[in-house]
């Protein structure tokens, strides 16, 4: 405040007599209008389609994170592999005042439930398998990494592969949605932190199938 | 009591009951005009052009006179700025959540698209480039005639970029240090120290 104060008492009076507005010498609207009219201007503007069509690709996901759960066994631990942990996901404070909040709410409560799909996929396709199996959670970040060993994973059946790879579709339309999304606003720290989500989901998925055999 | 001291009352009370008249519908005026332009803010949003000219309209002086002055006093320059703040005002009404006014919010965005995202002014840290253009040429007195205003521009054009927008966003446009800092990326200390000089130098030019 006294700061403030004594700023404000070096104010050149002379800046008073400044107008604030000042007119253009010609109409810049038309120049504006021509640039907003072009299909580029209007593709930039952030639109409610794309939030909904990426809404409805990680409801998808979601759904079918829960199909391929009912069909795992309904404990892991059964299988005599140890339990593996996930790391949660980062906390956004923010998210509730962005406009993709409430894409991001699904996604993240389906990166969780997919995480637990994976979880029980991975503790079944290493059922009687010497596998080792190593998951860390990155403190900096907090997301899921995952590291697998290719023995023993392969005993999957067709509909788990089938599974697998309509997950990995979903994800990657996701992650090119949050992509397109942040074309229009690159600062936005939600999308970002969403998009790295997918990323790792993506890289997730296709470490899996990169072991399974056709 | 003379008979002036009796006119000067009776004005200055026909005064005050236009002025308790006046205020209430002022104020209505005010609100009013404020609903419109949420109602234009949401129909640009969602694409309307019309709606966003009415907009433009009703605010190309303040930013066009914030290019203006951010842009050396340029008008080729000040022309593309206010085009561009205007353009990206348009891509980015979807994500403006009505927590501010309008009006601040495309000040705000006009600030940034001039000041080039936090980016340029970070090369104008030193007033090196002031010291090397020198001073205008003298005003006689630094008071409100029109000439003199052409000698403050003229003053203020010769400002260096950083001391200018400091200047600028401060002293007219009523912003405060952190405000600054946030918006161009520098600290809140090179903004006081910017300000300072920018102050001194205009004293010594327009003395």
């Amino acid at each position: 405040m006294k700061q403030e104060v004594e700023q404000s008492e070096g104010r050149l009076p002379v800046l008073d007599a400044l107008a604030r507005e000042r007119l253009p010498a010609r109409d810049l609207w038309v120049g504006i209008e021509a640039r907003i009219s072009t299909p580029q201007a209007v593709a930039s503007r952030p639109s409610q389609w794309r939030a909904y069509a990426l809404a409805a690709s990680v409801s998808v996901a979601v759904l079918a994170g829960v199909l391929l759960r009912e069909q795992s066994p309904a404990d892991p631990r059964a299988s005599g592999m140890p339990e593996l942990t996930v790391a949660a996901l980062p906390a956004e404070p923010s998210t509730a005042q962005t406009p993709y909040s409430h894409v991001e709410g699904m996604a993240r409560s389906s990166a969780a439930l997919s995480a637990r799909s994976l979880r029980t996929l991975r503790s079944e396709s290493l059922d009687n398998a010497p596998a080792m199996v190593a998951e860390r959670a990155d403190g900096s970040s907090g997301l899921l990494k995952a590291t697998y060993s290719a023995a023993g994973i392969g005993r999957n059946s067709h509909s788990q592969q089938a599974i697998l790879r309509a997950n990995l579709k979903l994800v990657s339309q996701a992650e090119r949605e949050v992509r397109r999304a942040l074309r229009s606003d690159p600062e936005s720290a939600s999308l970002q932190g969403l998009l790295k989500v997918a990323e790792d989901k993506r890289a997730v998925l296709t470490s899996l199938l990169v072991h399974e055999p056709d | 009591m003379t008979l002036a001291d009796v006119a000067g009352a009776d004005s200055a009370a026909n005064e005050s009951v236009v002025a308790k008249r006046l205020l209430p519908a002022l104020d209505e005026a005010r609100v009013a005009a404020h609903a419109v332009e949420q109602l234009d803010v949401r129909a640009a949003a969602k694409g309307d052009a019309r709606a966003f000219e009415r907009l433009y309209r009703a605010h190309v002086g303040k930013v066009y006179g914030l290019c203006w002055r951010l842009c050396d006093g340029d008008a080729a320059k000040a022309d593309q700025a206010a085009q561009d703040a205007f353009v990206r005002a348009w891509e980015k009404l979807g994500s403006f959540r009505g927590e501010s006014a309008f009006g601040t919010w495309l000040h705000r965005l006009t600030v940034n698209v001039v000041l080039g995202e936090h980016r340029l002014l970070k090369r104008w840290t030193t007033f090196e480039d002031a010291e090397q253009a020198g001073a205008p040429e003298p005003c006689h007195h630094p008071s409100a005639s029109l000439g003199d205003r052409m000698d403050v521009e003229r003053a203020l054009t010769r400002l260096p970029k950083g001391a200018r927008a400091v200047l600028v966003l401060h002293d007219l446009e009523g912003w405060r240090h952190d405000e600054i800092a946030a918006a161009t990326g520098i600290a809140v200390g090179t903004s006081k120290a910017q300000l300072h000089r920018a102050r001194k130098l205009m004293k010594e030019w327009l003395s």
